[in-house]
């Protein structure tokens, strides 16, 4: 009996007293815009002690992020804190995931980030492979994201050559851009590629290529 | 004797559980977030039984350019192009492409998962453990 009261009374004493972050969410997920570069994530928590604490860092887990908020950091109880985390899009396409580690009073507190890419043009597919004497008519969608400014303009065979031996035509439909190719011969053991060509949203040329694959 | 002895332990090891449990089951979480084995994935067991693969290496540059799986191509969301480029250069229709990355990084799902729709292809992976896994094989 006096075991268990030492006990319950410890362990309330421990609650009262121990330091701890609370955090609003150990996850942060946040989407891209295609303009953005640097992807600024937030995460909030509290003192919710009535000890002081000590935040000694926020270390991230790749290359691709870095902490902006400055530590150490001292907080008092019921005090905020607010971890600032940038995230470099630059040659990153989708779902990607990071974490931050918060060092807080000798306790290690592990912070997830998930932030989605955009991608500004879309080709499917990229590969086109014909069977050995098939000589059927293929098609390439493409699909431009709605912020991007650029612009698709022509679809051609790489060489003069080439387009002798393979078809290319181009239509817009409401969605998407179609490219339609087809061998006009059988051509056996060849590989070339159909260059798309437009307009980046600097108003730079930009090229495209769908590979092609006849067996 | 005894009794002393176990009220040291539940004094100084007790607070400490539920902080314990609650960081693992955060970790365990987290871990089979990032590695959970889905129709994409491959483990480097798996991988090497298969007999035409083609390795894709999306690391940064410099650590491909230390060290790599022999053969593997470097890939990039940053220079697609220059990627599909070399792969198509090495394509065949009989292989097998495996992306990896360092062992927690999303890029070399991301990559195969885009390789799958673009190839037409669904013999593409990306390695679970990722670059480190091959080497501790």
């Amino acid at each position: 009996m006096r075991l268990l009261f030492t006990l319950s009374f410890y362990l309330l004493l421990t609650s009262l007293t121990q330091a701890e972050l609370k955090w609003e969410s150990k996850t942060v997920k946040k989407e891209s815009k295609l303009s953005d570069k640097v992807l600024e994530l937030v995460f909030k928590a509290t003192n919710s002690s009535n000890k002081k604490l000590v935040v000694k860092s926020a270390k991230p887990s790749c290359d691709c992020m870095t902490v902006a908020s400055k530590f150490p950091v001292e907080l008092e109880p019921g005090e905020a804190l607010e971890v600032k985390v940038n995230y470099d899009t630059e040659g990153k396409v989708g779902l990607n995931r990071g974490r931050v580690t918060v060092d807080a009073d000798e306790k290690k507190e592990t912070l997830l980030v998930e932030v989605t890419i955009p991608t500004a043009v879309t080709l499917t597919p990229r590969f086109l492979i014909w069977k050995k004497g098939e000589r059927a008519e293929k098609l390439v969608t493409i699909k431009v994201h709605p912020d991007w400014q650029g612009s698709i303009d022509k679809a051609q065979v790489k060489s003069e050559k080439d387009a002798k031996e393979v078809a290319v035509s181009m239509t817009q439909e409401k969605d998407a851009t179609l490219v339609k190719i087809s061998p006009a011969q059988d051509l056996a053991k060849k590989r070339t590629w159909v260059i798309i060509s437009g307009k980046d949203e600097n108003g730079k040329t930009k090229e495209y290529r769908v590979y092609l694959i006849f067996n | 004797m005894a009794k002393p002895f176990i009220l040291f332990c539940l004094i100084f090891c007790l607070p400490a559980i539920p902080s314990l449990l609650l960081r693992s089951s955060f970790e365990q979480e987290n871990k089979l977030h990032l590695q959970k084995q889905d129709k994409l994935s491959v483990d480097v067991q798996t991988a090497l039984t298969f007999k035409n693969i083609l390795w894709l290496d999306a690391r940064s540059k410099n650590k491909y350019e230390k060290d790599h799986v022999p053969e593997a191509l470097y890939v990039s969301f940053a220079d697609w192009e220059a990627s599909l480029a070399q792969i198509f250069e090495r394509y065949s229709d009989d292989q097998v492409i495996i992306v990896y990355c360092n062992e927690e990084c999303s890029t070399s799902k991301n990559i195969a998962s885009q390789l799958r729709q673009e190839l037409g292809n669904d013999r593409i992976y990306y390695l679970i453990g990722g670059f480190d896994a091959w080497q501790s094989r």
